[in-house]
């Protein structure tokens, strides 16, 4: 399975997300020629527990989120990030959490956008919305690189066509393979004096008792991690403006 | 900080999400006049409301086949004739049998979860070379004059593959462990009108804690028969009718009712069972 980054739009201080960014990202993404495939769509849903009563100390947690990927829409992730818990369920497993009505789904958030393939590249970048409703609450990326396994580990295949003739060769280390491609989309970035910048917070994927092997439950749970971390910095704004 | 390292940490997210809502709200209804756009539908209360009325309406036809019906009856039978039940259903059913072993648990949520209490099993199939988990929720069964004249049980079921950590799952979310048992039989699935599925197996209690390989038999000498098909709302009556005309066929060896309804043994099972023991199912009752 290919390994994926997923970016969160992090404005300057004294700034917020707006769609001018979001179409200048898209747009950065085709300057570098980018062709765009179509559109992705992501959903994340905050579960909210529903106690009888509320002042006494439970050893539930307040809430936990359910993610629907855009990769495959029949598989549902449920993420506990206190206690570094990713479960993977069929989609089925949201009616029957609606049947126990223990939790209930307060907020649910759509990231959703544009892909692009840039060589051997996929690039997505997407808006985070709040379902039913338009208001822009931040931007996303996702990269995916193609991977195979080599004797020397993970490499990433890349493909140069030259005069109609493609020729593959293997990139020895995925980090600087990453990197460079990283580097040149900052770059095309910069050029555009954006207020802000995408950042890369990757999460302990060993705490969550994930495998080196890349799945779609990684994904997951790098979007519990750039959601909370979203919140934090709209929350941190808020606090130094009051 | 030690506030957002918190949130980070995953406490809360939810209530804090919609905080921050409420302030960003707050102050852009300061600017209100100077700006058309459209805010956020998370700016009051009502709001919220509407959107909470929203996500419970979600198109469940879209999480597919995991939402249905059921029809089910249950019955016992004496384990020296049950070779006899696996002849004569060979005979009926014209497919070979499946082993099961299944461990079952059944999970209660704690006291001041959920407006009301829930329960909900996970199914272990240790069939597999990798033991695979699944989330069984049995809904309430189907009430009223129609549903009292027919002899199948029709209640809601929801199923669902989970991964291996469910049972972590269910303990985090609140969740305790109310009893488990051992499945340990036989299957047999196959088309007769609906899909229907003959389950033939005892129930096994664990002497220690998840012990599967340490399991004793709850009532020795007499195993369970369920007979269950999958149905919709639409389709429930077909499934009953076929569900109820196939009992028949098993009808000299054990009486198949409503779960909760004990019919007991047969007497004529030991001469059926004899029957078909000397002809291998050859003929039918």
């Amino acid at each position: 399975m290919p390994i994926k980054w997923i970016l969160h739009w992090q404005p300057n201080p004294g700034t917020t997300v707006n769609s001018q960014i979001l179409s200048e990202v898209s747009q950065c993404a085709e300057s570098i020629n980018g062709v765009k495939e179509g559109r992705w769509k992501s959903t994340l849903s905050f579960y909210k527990a529903m106690a009888r009563e509320q002042t006494i100390a439970n050893d539930f947690p307040r809430d936990f989120v359910g993610i629907s990927l855009a990769e495959q829409p029949n598989k549902y992730f449920l993420v506990i990030r206190g206690q570094r818990l990713v479960v993977e369920a069929e989609s089925s497993i949201q009616m029957i959490m609606e049947k126990l009505q223990s939790y209930k789904t307060r907020v649910a958030l759509n990231f959703e956008g544009n892909q692009y393939q840039l060589g051997d590249f996929q690039l997505r970048v997407g808006k985070v919305v709040p379902m039913h409703s338009e208001s822009l609450r931040g931007i996303v990326m996702e990269q995916k690189e193609f991977f195979f396994e080599t004797s020397q580990g993970p490499s990433a295949l890349c493909s140069l066509t030259l005069d109609g003739v493609s020729t593959h060769f293997i990139m020895g280390k995925i980090t600087s393979n990453h990197g460079e491609f990283f580097d040149l989309w900052q770059e095309a970035l910069l050029k555009r004096s954006l207020p802000g910048h995408f950042v890369h917070i990757e999460p302990n994927f060993a705490e969550y008792g994930l495998a080196d092997q890349y799945s779609l439950q990684h994904t997951a749970v790098q979007y519990a991690s750039i959601t909370a971390q979203m919140i934090a910095t709209s929350q941190s704004v808020q606090a130094t403006r009051n | 900080m030690s506030e957002v390292v918190r949130m980070l940490e995953g406490d809360g997210l939810a209530e804090r999400w919609e905080a921050s809502q409420r302030l960003e709200s707050n102050k852009l209804k300061t600017q209100e006049l100077s700006s058309s756009e459209r805010y956020s539908d998370l700016t009051d209360d009502s709001s919220l409301l509407a959107q909470a009325i929203e996500l419970s309406e979600i198109d469940w036809r879209k999480f597919g086949t995991g939402i249905r019906m059921e029809c089910v009856v249950q019955g016992i039978i004496e384990t020296k004739h049950v070779e006899a039940l696996e002849i004569l259903l060979q005979g009926l059913c014209g497919v070979h049998r499946e082993s099961l072993t299944i461990h079952e648990l059944c999970l209660k949520s704690v006291p001041n979860l959920g407006l009301v209490s829930s329960e909900v099993r996970l199914l272990c199939d240790l069939e597999q070379p990798e033991p695979a988990w699944t989330v069984r929720h049995i809904g309430g069964a189907m009430r009223g004059a129609g549903a009292e004249q027919i002899s199948v049980l029709v209640r809601t079921m929801a199923e669902s593959k989970v991964s291996k950590n469910a049972l972590r799952l269910f303990y985090a979310l609140g969740y305790k462990l109310d009893h488990e048992l051992l499945r340990v039989g036989f299957a047999f699935h196959f088309q007769r009108g609906a899909q229907i599925t003959v389950t033939v197996s005892s129930i096994n209690k664990m002497l220690k804690l998840h012990a599967t390989d340490d399991a004793v038999p709850v009532t020795p000498g007499i195993q369970l028969v369920e007979v269950t098909a999958p149905a919709s709302s639409e389709n429930y009556t077909e499934v009953v009718a076929a569900v109820s005309s196939f009992c028949e066929y098993l009808a000299p060896l054990l009486h198949l009712s409503k779960p909760g309804v004990s019919t007991g043994v047969v007497p004529t099972a030991a001469a059926a069972a004899a029957s078909l023991m000397s002809d291998g199912g050859g003929t039918a009752l």
